[in-house]
């Protein structure tokens, strides 16, 4: 309860202090989407925007920098927003590996790493009529014939292939033989599962919820650490594969920044994020909170950087 | 009985004054979006996002509907008075449309598209009514492999594009297959052609390609041109609207093209544009005019904008029965959907059928709008061949730089329409066809796609085209379009 | 130079143009590093296809514009090069000016240069239209959209 309390009091002040904090005066406050209108990143840019807002931030206009990966937007990030102390941009693991795929020249040890704020966990899953009833039943299959389980998922590279790579690997099978087949969006992997013609399919666990309770689809695990509330899937961990995997959404600021600037943004991020409008945009969007700012944030991309080249190495996408 | 009882509930929910506004709000903001070259449903909807978030769920799906609808129906009124199409899916109408209208029949070539789009959009919100849970089916039975062969078989739709000379229908169907591969690999996500330009590595949107070889391309033709300048284009010739013999010739292809958009529409990965390329070569093909065709053919835009229309009934199918979109706007409604909790799919049947039969209602009576609001205004748009030039072609171009800009706010994309619109220039200097090179950009890269991932799920075994039956119906199909009139034309000269 | 021989030229500098941009393709995919993929078919397959089928559609458009036949590009009107030149200058403006200048500016410029590539000589009229429509879209757009458009140096104005 003592926890409770003291974080109560935390978003009070936080709260009270947001109206005067000079770290909210910030001019003409930018904030990139590196993607187009109605995605995930764009959503994280103009819920953040909005909360900024309402918190007294000025400016607080979402750009939209679609193209590879968000990598597009990455590189006008540390090309002409440098040394910028009023620009923050949305990113997530789906850079990462965008930039490793498309050997992109700018990458994410480049930015000055703000917070980690959401992130959704992925789920695998097979059409209702598969024979493969369990998670077991899928690593078996996998460590036996790999090619013989197409998975279908999202684009090359992305959360869900990696994810894909994560549970070959640990389930001991041949990853240079994972069999993935990547779809662009717009449904077209979902059509496939339905269909029968893949075997299993990976995505965020959101984007199939409604086929999942309605029974098309069959959840074998999902990558959380820990299972979630109010979703009845098991984990990978406890079904004995030692993988856990968040697809994140952070926010990130331009290189250049002294430590004031740096600190500047950083509240001002924290007392946002912090706020109650902020938690209602949590509830209202079913994202989990995954809030990691500062230096823990820039470890974590440091490791996730790690972890992802080389699976994505063993996949062969990455040399 | 059960839908149909549904419905009369729909009704009820979709007639209310407040929804019965929103609709028209909605097909009044689609036939603008529709008009303007490179702005379409999917941005605008994208857009409006934000701003509806505090509306009733019902009222803001009724707006996005008719604004879907709405961007069809405006679409191919530049299609047709200015060649250049409002929406990729109105591209076949410029083909035949705008010839129409420089012999003074544009104000019939409105009149079939507006009535054809209300007919095919009718038949297909009642396929989509009653038959919703069988296109499902059919919608599941598509994998890679019967993608791909359906591709194969739009292909041959090419043939009746190229023109009189085979070499430049070719080299336009090639440029188009070139535009396709730049981009990421969808299958293994290397760069492909992109020449060390990140801006690249997202591919060349079809918008960009299609406003480049058609407005900008259209426009410096044009200009280049003082004999086109001079000639005076008469606005209306004969009856303002469609004569008997028009009608007569109009109402066949409304309900092929109907029959053809909507299936097409519920496909995942179907689309609106294909079905206008089948549905022109269809007509093409069934004419007792074929000697018209090239010269302002009435079926050519009858069939292509009832099919267009029917798609978009057909597109819904899927999403609201399996929360699967097919199209880029169906994306941006899924997100909608997300947006107020709610999730599409069989549970959206159940929890919330207020909303979904509201919908369903409300897009027959956004019809029956677009057809009220567009008929009386055929006169009016003809109007528009009366304005100089000078200020038409500004006005043109001032709203192609503004739609590509804003796909993805970069001058680079502004740098690509540049260089394309210099090839539309050339290609209509030199007589190549454009059409091809559109077909190209738009069927090759899902050619590319499906045959990779079938073959990629058979592991590598080629069988899979033939041996999946609804594959091998489809590329037989596709080999009699080819062979059979070889056929036929050997017979006729023995 | 009578305009029939300037017109195969054309023909064959197209034909040859398109055998280029084949053999760039060609090149290009061959500089490709391709992962192991069990469709055997990789990224490589379809663009090979395509640059052949071009440079075969080349090959013959200028193999029959040099000799001359009934297939050949011919017969073009007399292009007038000034007003296309007016045109793509007004567009390469528009492209460089909207960022700096912002949308209104950079739209007018462009309108402003078609008008006169289309001969119109009424400047005043063009001006006066040209400024109301970049307005009006500039303004319906941007609040009634919510799109991202440039404001430039009328920035706060607007």
């Amino acid at each position: 309860m003592k926890r409770r309390t003291i974080f109560a009091s935390l978003l009070a002040l936080a709260l009270t202090a947001g109206f005067a904090t000079p770290a909210l005066a910030l001019d003409d406050l930018r904030i990139i989407a590196p993607a187009g209108p109605g995605g995930g990143w764009d959503q994280t840019a103009r819920s953040l925007s909005e909360v900024m807002a309402a918190m007294g931030a000025k400016g607080g206009t979402v750009e939209n920098v679609p193209g590879a990966g968000g990598t597009v937007g990455l590189a006008q990030l540390i090309d002409q927003e440098k040394g910028k102390p009023n620009v923050l941009m949305v990113n997530g693991l789906v850079m990462m590996g965008a930039i490793l795929t498309n050997k992109s020249t700018v990458t994410l040890d480049m930015v000055t790493p703000i917070a980690r704020l959401t992130g959704e966990y992925e789920v695998i899953v097979v059409p209702a009529a598969s024979e493969l009833k369990t998670m077991a039943d899928l690593a078996a299959k996998l460590k036996a014939e790999p090619g013989a389980v197409a998975f279908g998922g999202g684009s090359a590279g992305g959360t869900d292939h990696i994810l894909a790579g994560l549970v070959a690997q640990a389930v001991g099978a041949d990853v240079s033989k994972l069999n993935y087949v990547p779809f662009s969006g717009g449904g077209e992997a979902l059509a496939a599962i339905l269909g029968g013609h893949v075997v299993a399919g990976i995505s965020g666990y959101s984007e199939w919820a409604g086929q999942i309770k309605s029974g098309e689809l069959r959840a074998l695990a999902i990558s959380s650490a820990e299972r979630q509330p109010g979703i009845d899937i098991a984990t990978l961990k406890e079904q004995g594969i030692d993988v856990d995997l968040a697809n994140w959404r952070a926010i990130v600021a331009p290189p250049g920044l002294d430590d004031a600037q740096e600190k500047a943004l950083l509240e001002t991020v924290d007392a946002a994020v912090k706020s109650d409008a902020w938690k209602k945009v949590l509830m209202d969007k079913n994202w989990t909170d995954l809030y990691l700012p500062g230096d823990d944030f820039g470890k974590l991309i440091a490791a996730e950087n790690v972890r992802t080249t080389e699976v994505l190495k063993g996949i062969g996408l990455v040399q | 009985m059960e839908s149909f009882l549904s419905l009369v509930d729909g009704f009820a929910t979709a007639l209310t004054p407040i929804n019965l506004m929103w609709s028209l709000v909605g097909v009044t903001l689609g036939t603008l979006i529709g008009i303007l070259p490179g702005i379409g449903p999917a941005l605008t909807i994208a857009l409006l996002l934000p701003v509806t978030r505090n509306l009733d769920p019902t009222g803001a799906f009724i707006m996005f509907a008719g604004l879907y609808y709405g961007a069809m129906y405006g679409s191919s009124t530049t299609s047709i008075l200015l060649n250049t199409p409002g929406e990729s899916g109105s591209i076949m109408t410029a083909i035949e449309g705008n010839l129409m209208a420089r012999q003074g029949r544009g104000a019939a070539a409105l009149s079939t598209a507006a009535i054809g789009s209300f007919v095919a959009g009718t038949l297909g919100t009642l396929a989509l009514t009653f038959l919703a849970p069988l296109f499902v089916k059919l919608a599941l039975l598509f994998g890679p492999a019967e993608y791909f062969s359906l591709m194969i078989l739009a292909f041959t739709t090419v043939s009746v594009l190229l023109g009189a000379s085979k070499s430049r229908g070719l080299a336009a169907l090639m440029l188009g297959l070139a535009f396709g591969l730049v981009g990421t690999d969808i299958l293994t996500g290397q760069p492909r052609l992109v020449f060390g330009y990140p801006s690249l590595l997202r591919g060349i949107d079809v918008v960009v390609v299609a406003v480049g070889l058609f407005a900008v391309g259209e426009a410096l033709f044009m200009a280049s041109q003082a004999r086109l300048r001079s000639a005076e284009i008469l606005p209306i010739k004969g009856s303002l609207f469609m004569t008997r013999e028009e009608w007569r010739r109009s109402w066949k292809p409304w309900l092929r093209g109907a029959g053809i958009g909507f299936p097409f529409g519920a496909l995942p990965a179907g689309g609106t544009e294909i079905p206008t390329f089948l549905s022109y070569f269809l007509e093409k093909k069934l004419t007792k005019h074929p000697e018209e065709f090239g010269r302002g053919a009435i079926e050519g835009v009858a069939g292509p904008e009832a099919a267009n229309n029917a798609a978009v009934a057909g597109v819904l199918v899927p999403l609201l029965a399996l929360g699967l979109p097919t199209s880029a706007t169906a994306a941006i409604l899924l997100a909608a959907f997300e947006q107020y909790n709610l999730q599409p799919g069989p549970l959206l049947f159940a929890g919330n059928s207020a909303l979904v039969w509201g919908l369903i209602a409300s897009l027959y009576i956004g019809n029956v709008m677009l057809l009220v609001l567009n008929l009386p205004l055929v006169g009016l748009w003809v109007k528009l061949l009366t304005i100089p030039q000078p200020l038409l072609y500004g006005g043109i171009l001032i709203f192609s730089t503004l739609g590509v800009y804003s796909l993805s706010n970069s001058t680079f994309d502004l740098v690509l329409l540049f260089i394309v619109g210099f090839i539309g220039f050339l290609m209509r200097r030199h007589e190549f066809p454009v059409a091809p090179c559109i077909i190209g950009l738009i069927l090759g890269p899902f050619a590319e796609a499906h045959f990779r991932r079938a073959l990629s799920i058979s592991q590598g075994d080629p069988s899979v085209f033939v041996t999946h039956p609804l594959s091998a119906v489809l590329l037989a199909i596709a080999a009699a379009v080819i062979i059979v009139p070889i056929v036929l034309r050997r017979f006729k000269h023995v | 130079m009578n305009t029939k021989q300037s017109i195969a030229g054309a023909g064959l500098a197209i034909g040859l143009g398109l055998v280029a941009i084949a053999s760039v393709i060609g090149f290009e995919t061959m500089q490709m590093r391709v992962p192991p993929s069990y469709a055997r078919v990789g990224p490589q397959i379809f663009p090979y296809i395509i640059a052949i089928g071009m440079a075969l559609a080349g090959g013959y458009i200028a193999w029959k514009s040099y000799r001359g036949g009934d297939d050949v590009i011919d017969d073009v009107e007399p292009t007038d090069w000034k007003n296309v030149g007016i045109i793509a200058l007004g567009l390469i403006a528009h492209m460089n000016l909207l960022r700096p200048a912002g949308f209104v500016p950079a739209g007018l410029v462009l309108f402003m240069s078609v008008a006169i590539a289309f001969g119109s000589r009424r400047y005043g009229r063009d001006a006066i239209v040209g400024l109301f429509l970049v307005m009006f879209a500039y303004i319906g757009f941007t609040y009634g959209l919510g799109l991202q458009l440039p404001p430039g140096i009328l920035k706060g104005l607007l």
